[in-house]
Formats: structure tokens, C-alpha cells, sequence
């Protein structure tokens, strides 16, 4: 794409209301539209109206996956966004680059001056109450200081505020045009630029699409065939629904919003039994009262998608906060033992492909799939290559796109229906007559479901153990055939289609200095960092695994015997997908490095970690943050 | 297709309950009453929770769900919502629906989804051997309640009534004409209907025989005259009336027959205007590139 390599991070803080968010997102768009790549990590309120909100969008000439370790740039729309980012203010006198504040004079003067801090006093407002006689342009204004200042394109920025607000009419747009002007003027005739930092120029734009997290998800599900779906309201999956509400009716299905989570995938596991593609998006504590159906799903062998869009857990714990800590739910939740598949995403992009992945696997083996992102990815919002869905007039779909974890295409699955006209000989029957629904001795372990409706393959379904036939039975025979045969399934998923989700890889050398397992948004961080090392002349290999269960063992420890220590990034206390693989490979000696905080890494603390690792020889044990920085630090 | 009789919508399960069960009663009249309607078995979907009564479905031939104790409600309407073709009818206990499963009732019935619920009622858990219900008498023994039943009871006609079910009747697993009828009336019905049926547990329940109700049954239609079945007030009324009643066990009448029935859209046909007004999007590529930038 662009000539010159091109990376900058701006960050946007104030209250809650003063358009922060927007602004936010009109630096996403018009990175889009300027042909630059974005990713803008959104930070919300947690109270109800009023409270600090803030936007941190890193624009770049490549591909890029976190928000990096810090802001270049900062826009504080008041005294309190200053106050909250001090840490890294104060931080930019060990940095080679210096930190710009762009500050609402009205309501803050520094201080001190900070070293290494380039300061730019604009009355943000003075100038939306005085001068544009609206308080609400405040937002718009300070775009056009940002665009004065840092060569922001004009026209790009121009054209997303013109995107947004065309509906509510010229006036309107006019309004906020004559707001951005203004503050293009301000710095005209105010300010003096002395900071090194400048967007290039526009470049023609990419095919993109811009997407919030849990908008991929929504989507992904949608290109899935998603018919079904069962919403309870829960921070942060809600949006999940809110995004999936409306075409959701215009391809022919329905969003129910249930009374509990419990009802939630009763529901979604009624309209699969009756022949639709079904999910429900939840957090851990809707997972956790779910956890009843989710056996009863595995029991009943019924297709069935489960999103956790992570939280900060236990209890009710930090719903607004980032956190990984419900792998060992989605992996084990629910009483006794059934097969079960968890896909995790790394990125917003991933989501969208991740989500018709889930779909494809819960209705080739009918069992239920988690998909499993956080807080934090489903409120970011990512510039990514616009995927392709081709429906081809046969009713096959195919997804394509630049599918992050490397594989080609991804075709629709539909479950298996019996067809009488392929059972001739009737293996799917009994002597009798009646419908096998649960046949023992399939190769794969999977049989062909039937759907309310075929006079041929009438059969109830019950979550007691049965018969073939479904008729509840306990003898240790029927038992242990049946078990055997629900777990096969899964044998056949490492077999047929684990490979897919293990391309994420990267092999520098047969003895790497460090190799790094690390899932879900932490991958997205650990990346930058594994990069930032290489840059520094260590060997590091890299492994970003989307499926978490089942766990297929020697492609684990095949990779971690090409290093010398195996490094695991995650953010809960346990590490828990290091405890699950220490449980399910021959891989003991893993360094579970984890942050339980309720923030994301930042990639140096990774970059910092690794170094300590191998220059202090650390080969296994359990460590964080303060390990490396004798302190808690929180990367907001 | 040729004409179906009521054998030919039970399965080759046998039920497992006890001799004597009232449940087996709400299964005779259940087919019998499909059979009357000429139902297509494979467009039957008959869900259930946890309980003796529970086991139903799986003695009735067609597409049944056996589920969660309590979430036999919810299951049922993931299947209603999609497929509106199907007749859905969830078979259902007092402890089932009452206790674990009371906080799906109100949403059911307020949204009036097209779905029969039929309840056997037999004041007790009998799947675990004895234990007071939701609906269970003052003084009742249970096996954790040694001391009699302190707990108090629940009314489930004024219940569903609150919660706007669209068709509210009583009646008894003694009496298969009867149960038959208001089976058949109650899968008809277009809405959310509740059936409640008296259903003597001899093992469990010594009090709530076939003896006693022989001499305390009354036909609120027939015998009370309550016939303006669309008033809801005097739904309630009469609802309240057997309430009292319930309440001095010695000097009582059971209530059997339809408290009340009115027509109003179903939860599908206010889906259908829904789906009417959005339209449709068939392609499914359209649906992504709304996340481009807009075209200015």
C-alpha cells in the first residue's frame, strides 16, 4: 500500500456524550476512505449517563492488531482525560518520540510541563459554545484541530462526516462542516506546529468494510445461515443481537429476546431440533446458567452456536473490563462428559470468519461450539479486506476473503438430513422400522439428524441415556456404545478438521529463543511483541491457535520443541489455556505469563517479559506483570 | 392419507409410570384427541421438562422433546417461533412448570405464542418419592416436610389468567370424554392455551384420590353456568371462587371445564407483520457491505 511505513496512534478522551466515541470512529472511516488500515479500541463508561470514554485509533500503512503500547497523540476534551493518561505522559521522557497533548484550554492548564511532551492549547469549549453557538460540534471541532495539525486528509474526514450526517440533512452536515473548519482555522492562526507527526496522503482506497467485533459476529452468523437466534440482554454480548436483529429478519429468521439465558438456548436448542441453524451470544454469567443445556446439547447431539463474548469475571466482577478467564467453562462447563468444540478469535476480522466456522462445526458433528471473544474485541472496531460471500444457485455458500488464519475459503456446512432414498438398505432403521437417530456404529460417530415434518424418521429426542432408537436405556452396554460414539465425533474433528484452525504459525528456527501460545485478543498483542523481538535480533516462534477444544496434542508439542521455552500470554490469573495443555499434551515446562487486571496487555509488557525469560533462563512457572515491572501497571 | 386412530400416535414406548397413574389417563385422551383432529404425526412436537409426567411425549408418536426440568417452556418455543407449521403442545407437571419452571410462564402466555400447554397436576413430586409442590395442600406430608405442609399454594388458573393466556380450562384425568374435548379444544385453539388436569398420583397423593374427586368434581360450565368464557373478570371470579374452596379441603368442590377463551393475535402473527414491513435481503454480500465506507 504506502510508500513509506506509517504508524500512528491517537487517542481521543473526555466525557461520555461529548462525542469522544464519534470522534473516534470518524478517524477509523477516514483512515479507511485515505486507503490506510485502523483498528480503534473503544472504552465506554461504565456508569449508566456521564463518565470518562475514550477512543484509541492506531492508523497504519500495514496491517495492524493492537493499539500498541501507547498514544502518539492525545486528544483530551477535558482536565480529567489529561489526568487519566498522565502515566503515559510522564512515561515520554524514556521514549525517543515525543508525546503530543492536544488539550480543551476551557477546562484544563497543565501543571508542569512534562519532558518530552509537545503541548497544544485549543479552547475546544469556548470555541463550540461561543462561536458555533453548539456545544455538540465540540467533537467535529477538535477533528479539524487534529486534521490542521497532523495533515489528517481533508477530504477523507470531510466525507465520513458527511457519511454520517447526510440523513439528518444538508444543514446538518453544514453545520459540522463549518465546526471541522473552525477548528482548521484555530491552529492556522493560533498554534505552531512543532511536532514530528503526520499522516501521508490519501492513496486509493481499499476494498473494506469497517466492523465492530461483535458486528463480525452478527454478520459471520448471518453468512452462516444463521436462522434462530435467542437474545438476553448482557454486557458485552447484547450488541451481538443488535446487529444481527434486522437482517436476521430479512433473511427469514427471527431474534427472540428470552426472559433469561437459561431460556436462551432452550430456545435456540428448540428451533435446532426443528431443522434451523440456532445460536444465543451471552458473557460468563449467562454461560454459567446456560451450563444445564449446554450438556443437554452434548446428550442430544443437537447443532448449536454459543458466543462468550468474555468479561471480567467471577461473580458479577467487572462487566465493562477485558478478560479471558472462561476457557475452562466453555471446555468443561455443564455435568458429565460430552463432546464439544471452542473457536477463539483474535481479532474482529476473525470473528466474522470464526463465526461461520462455529456454525460449520456444531452442524457437521451436532454439538454445541463456542465461539469465544471478549469485551474488549467487541467493542473495537477494525478496517479489514471486505469478505466475499458467493451463493451459488445450487444453495451452496462460500465465504472468501483474507481469512486471517490462512485457510483458502470456508464452505457453508449444513447438517446431515436422513434421506430415505439414500438408505436403501435401511442402516438408519430398525428391523421394525423405526428410525435410528443415534446409530453406534457409524466410522465418524455422526448420524443423520431428521426435522419435524419427515413422516420417515419420526423419533422423540431425551437428555436420559438411550437406545439407538432414543428410547431411554442405562445398561452399561447401550452406555458405553453411545458414549463412545458422541466422543468419536470429536476424534474425527482433530482428524478432519483441527488443521484448519493451526495454521497461525510461525517457525523461525529449530531452537527459537522463545516460542508464544497465546489465544484470543492477547494473540492480536503478542504478535506486535514477537515482532518488536525479532526486530531485536532474538529468534521467536509463533503459534496462535483458533480452535481451543479439542486439543490435538502433537501439533502442540511438535511446536514447542522448537524452542527453547514456551511463553503462554493470556489474561486470567490460572493461565488456563496453559494448565489445559499442560493437562493435555506432554508439554509440562510452560511459562504461563498472565495479566488479571481487567485491561489487555500492552505488547511491550510481552516484548519485556520474553527478554527476562531468556536472559534469566526461565523455562516453566507462573508470572505477570509485576514479575517484570515490580508493579501493577494497567495500559489503559 | 387414511384416517388415523388414536393408537396410531402412541410409540412403541411403554409408560413407565405407576398403576393407577392419572397420567395415564392425559395420554389416552391426548391421542385420542390428535386422532380426532387428524393430526399428521411428524407435525406433532410434544416437549417436556422433568417428571412422571414429563415422560409423556416419549410415549406419543411424533417429533417429542424430552428436555431440563423446568425448560420444557422454553425449548417448545424455540421450536414454535421456527416452525409455525408445527402443532406444539408441552406436557408438564406442577412441579415442573410451577416451581423450577415458574419464571417462563408469564413471557409464554404474555406473548401469546401459539402453544398448548398441558399440565398434570398432582400436588406432588412423585419422581423423587414424595415431595410438597407448588400446589401442594396445607398439612400435606412430604418426605421433606415430615411435619405437614406450612408452605401455602399457588392457584395456577389465576396465574396463567394474570399472565394473559388466551385459553384457560380444568379438568380431570378421570374423566377421558371430558379431557378428551378440552384437549382437543385447547390444541385448536390459536394462542397460548393452558390446560390444568387433576391427576390422581395413588402412590404419592393418599388425599387427592379417585375416590375423593368422584364426590367433588363440579362442571363450571355446566353445573356453576359460567358461560361468558370471553369475560375475563369472571374468568377470575370463578378461578378465585375454586381458590376459596381449595382451602377447606373438607368442605370443597374441584373445578372442571373451560374459565376462559378469547381470540387475539398470536405472537407468529405479529412476527408475520414484522417480517412483512423489514422485507427481505437476498443477498447476503449487500448485508457486509453495508459496513463499507459510504459512497459520498
Amino acid at each position: 500500500m504506502a510508500n513509506e511505513r506509517f504508524d500512528l496512534v491517537i487517542k481521543v478522551g473526555g466525557e461520555g456524550g461529548e462525542g469522544v466515541i464519534t470522534a473516534g470512529d470518524f478517524l477509523t472511516e477516514t483512515a479507511a476512505r485515505a486507503g490506510y488500515w485502523a483498528v480503534n479500541y473503544k472504552s465506554y463508561p461504565a456508569e449508566i449517563k456521564g463518565g470518562y470514554a475514550q477512543s484509541t485509533v492506531r492508523v497504519s500503512s500495514e496491517r495492524v492488531y493492537s493499539t500498541g503500547d501507547s498514544f502518539d497523540i492525545l486528544c483530551a476534551f477535558n482536565g480529567e482525560a489529561v489526568e487519566k493518561n498522565m502515566v503515559f505522559l510522564k512515561r515520554a521522557k524514556e521514549e525517543s518520540k515525543p508525546k503530543v497533548l492536544v488539550y480543551d484550554s476551557t477546562d484544563y492548564q497543565p501543571v508542569e510541563e512534562l519532558e518530552n511532551v509537545i503541548y497544544y492549547p485549543v479552547p475546544l469549549s469556548e470555541l463550540a459554545k461561543d462561536v458555533m453557538k453548539a456545544y455538540i460540534t465540540k467533537n467535529i471541532i477538535a477533528l479539524g484541530v487534529l486534521s490542521e495539525l497532523f495533515e489528517i486528509p481533508e477530504k477523507s474526514i470531510k466525507d465520513a462526516i458527511k457519511a454520517k450526517f447526510m440523513r439528518k440533512g444538508e444543514r446538518i452536515v453544514e453545520m459540522n462542516y463549518k465546526a471541522f473548519d473552525l477548528g482548521r482555522q484555530y491552529v492556522r492562526e493560533n498554534l505552531k506546529k512543532v511536532d514530528p507527526y503526520k499522516f501521508p496522503a490519501p492513496q486509493e482506497p481499499q476494498d473494506v468494510v469497517i466492523m465492530e467485533g461483535n458486528q463480525a459476529v452478527a454478520k459471520g452468523s448471518i453468512a452462516a445461515g444463521v436462522q434462530f437466534y435467542a437474545a438476553y440482554p448482557i454486557t458485552p454480548a447484547t450488541t451481538v443481537g443488535n446487529y444481527i436483529v434486522n437482517d436476521l429478519i430479512k433473511r427469514g429468521g427471527w431474534l427472540y429476546q428470552a426472559e433469561d439465558e437459561i431460556s436462551s438456548l432452550g430456545m435456540a436448542l428448540g428451533a435446532s431440533f426443528a431443522g434451523k441453524k440456532a445460536m444465543t451470544a451471552t458473557s460468563g454469567p449467562g454461560i454459567s446458567l446456560m451450563s444445564e443445556f449446554i450438556s443437554y446439547a452434548g446428550i442430544t447431539e443437537l447443532p448449536i452456536v454459543i458466543v462468550d463474548v468474555q468479561r471480567g469475571g467471577p461473580g458479577t466482577g467487572m462487566p465493562t473490563k477485558h478478560e479471558q478467564a472462561d476457557l475452562f467453562i466453555c471446555a468443561f462447563g455443564g455435568h458429565g462428559d460430552f463432546p464439544r468444540a471452542i473457536l477463539a478469535a483474535t481479532t474482529v476480522e476473525d470473528n466474522f470468519y470464526l463465526a461461520v466456522e462455529a456454525f460449520n462445526l456444531a452442524e457437521k458433528y451436532q454439538i454445541p461450539v463456542f465461539l469465544m471473544t471478549d469485551g474488549a474485541l467487541a467493542i473495537r472496531s477494525e478496517v479489514f479486506p471486505t469478505p466475499k460471500v458467493e451463493q451459488r444457485e445450487d444453495g451452496k455458500i462460500i465465504v472468501r476473503g483474507q481469512i486471517p488464519y490462512g485457510v483458502e475459503e470456508i464452505e457453508v456446512v449444513n447438517r446431515w438430513i436422513y434421506n430415505p432414498e439414500e438408505d436403501k438398505e435401511g442402516r438408519f432403521k430398525s428391523p421394525t422400522g423405526r428410525f435410528l437417530r443415534y446409530k453406534t456404529d457409524t466410522p465418524d460417530g455422526i448420524t443423520p439428524m431428521a426435522i419435524p415434518g419427515d413422516p420417515n424418521a419420526i423419533h422423540a429426542i431425551t437428555g436420559l441415556e438411550r437406545t439407538e432408537n432414543t428410547d431411554p436405556r442405562f445398561t452399561p452396554e447401550i452406555r458405553v456404545k453411545q458414549m463412545n460414539k458422541r466422543f468419536r465425533k470429536l476424534q474425527t474433528l482433530l482428524r478432519e478438521d483441527a488443521a484448519r484452525y493451526y495454521k497461525d504459525m510461525r517457525i523461525d528456527s529449530d531452537n527459537a529463543d522463545v516460542a508464544i501460545i497465546s489465544w484470543g485478543l492477547t494473540a492480536s498483542i503478542a504478535r506486535e511483541a514477537a515482532k518488536r523481538l525479532r526486530e531485536q535480533g532474538y529468534t521467536v516462534n509463533e503459534f496462535y491457535p483458533r480452535l481451543l477444544w479439542p486439543i490435538k496434542a502433537e501439533v502442540f508439542e511438535e511446536f514447542a520443541s522448537k524452542a527453547k521455552r514456551v511463553i503462554v500470554p493470556e489474561t486470567n490469573y490460572h493461565g488456563q489455556l496453559a494448565f489445559i495443555l499442560r493437562a493435555t499434551t506432554n508439554l509440562k515446562d510452560l511459562i504461563s505469563y498472565v495479566a488479571y487486571r481487567g485491561e489487555a496487555f500492552i505488547p511491550k509488557e510481552i516484548e519485556d517479559f520474553a527478554k527476562m525469560a531468556i536472559e534469566k533462563d526461565i523455562k516453566k512457572g507462573w508470572f505477570t506483570p509485576s514479575d517484570v515491572y515490580g508493579t501493577v501497571v494497567g495500559a489503559i | 392419507m387414511a384416517v388415523l386412530t388414536a393408537k396410531d400416535y402412541r410409540s412403541e414406548v411403554e409408560p413407565t409410570w405407576c398403576a393407577g397413574c392419572g397420567d395415564f389417563g392425559v395420554l389416552n385422551a391426548t391421542a385420542r384427541a390428535l386422532a380426532e383432529l387428524q393430526k399428521d404425526p411428524a407435525k406433532v412436537v410434544g416437549v417436556s421438562g422433568i417428571g412422571c409426567s414429563s415422560r409423556l411425549p416419549l410415549f406419543l408418536k411424533g417429533y417429542n422433546a424430552h428436555t431440563l426440568h423446568g425448560r420444557a417452556i422454553t425449548f417448545a418455543i424455540g421450536v414454535k417461533v421456527a416452525r409455525p407449521d408445527l402443532d406444539v403442545i408441552v406436557f408438564t407437571g406442577d412441579g415442573d412448570m410451577f416451581s423450577i419452571g415458574s419464571g417462563h410462564n408469564p413471557h409464554v402466555a404474555r406473548r401469546n405464542l401459539d402453544i398448548t400447554i398441558i399440565m398434570m397436576d398432582n400436588k406432588v413430586y412423585g419422581l423423587t418419592k414424595n415431595q410438597i409442590s407448588p400446589t401442594s395442600r396445607d398439612g400435606q406430608y412430604g418426605s421433606l416436610t415430615p411435619y405437614g405442609n406450612i408452605d401455602g399454594h399457588i392457584n395456577p388458573i389465576m396465574y396463567m389468567l394474570t399472565f394473559g393466556a388466551t385459553y384457560v380450562a380444568q379438568t380431570y384425568a378421570g374423566n377421558l370424554k371430558h379431557m378428551t374435548k378440552i384437549i382437543k379444544e385447547a390444541i385448536s385453539h390459536k394462542g397460548l392455551s393452558f390446560v390444568n388436569i387433576i391427576s390422581p398420583c395413588p402412590t404419592f397423593n393418599k388425599f387427592d384420590s379417585y375416590k375423593y374427586y368422584k364426590n367433588h368434581l363440579i362442571d363450571i360450565n355446566e353445573d356453576l353456568g359460567h358461560n361468558e368464557i370471553d369475560n375475563f373478570n369472571k374468568a377470575m371470579e370463578m378461578a378465585i371462587h375454586w381458590d376459596d374452596n381449595y382451602r377447606d379441603p373438607n368442605n370443597t368442590k374441584a373445578h372442571i371445564g373451560v374459565y376462559y377463551k378469547v381470540e387475539k393475535p398470536t405472537y407468529h402473527d405479529r412476527v408475520k407483520e414484522v417480517q412483512e414491513r423489514l422485507g427481505r435481503e437476498d443477498s447476503i454480500q449487500n448485508l457486509i457491505n453495508v459496513c463499507k465506507p459510504k459512497a459520498i
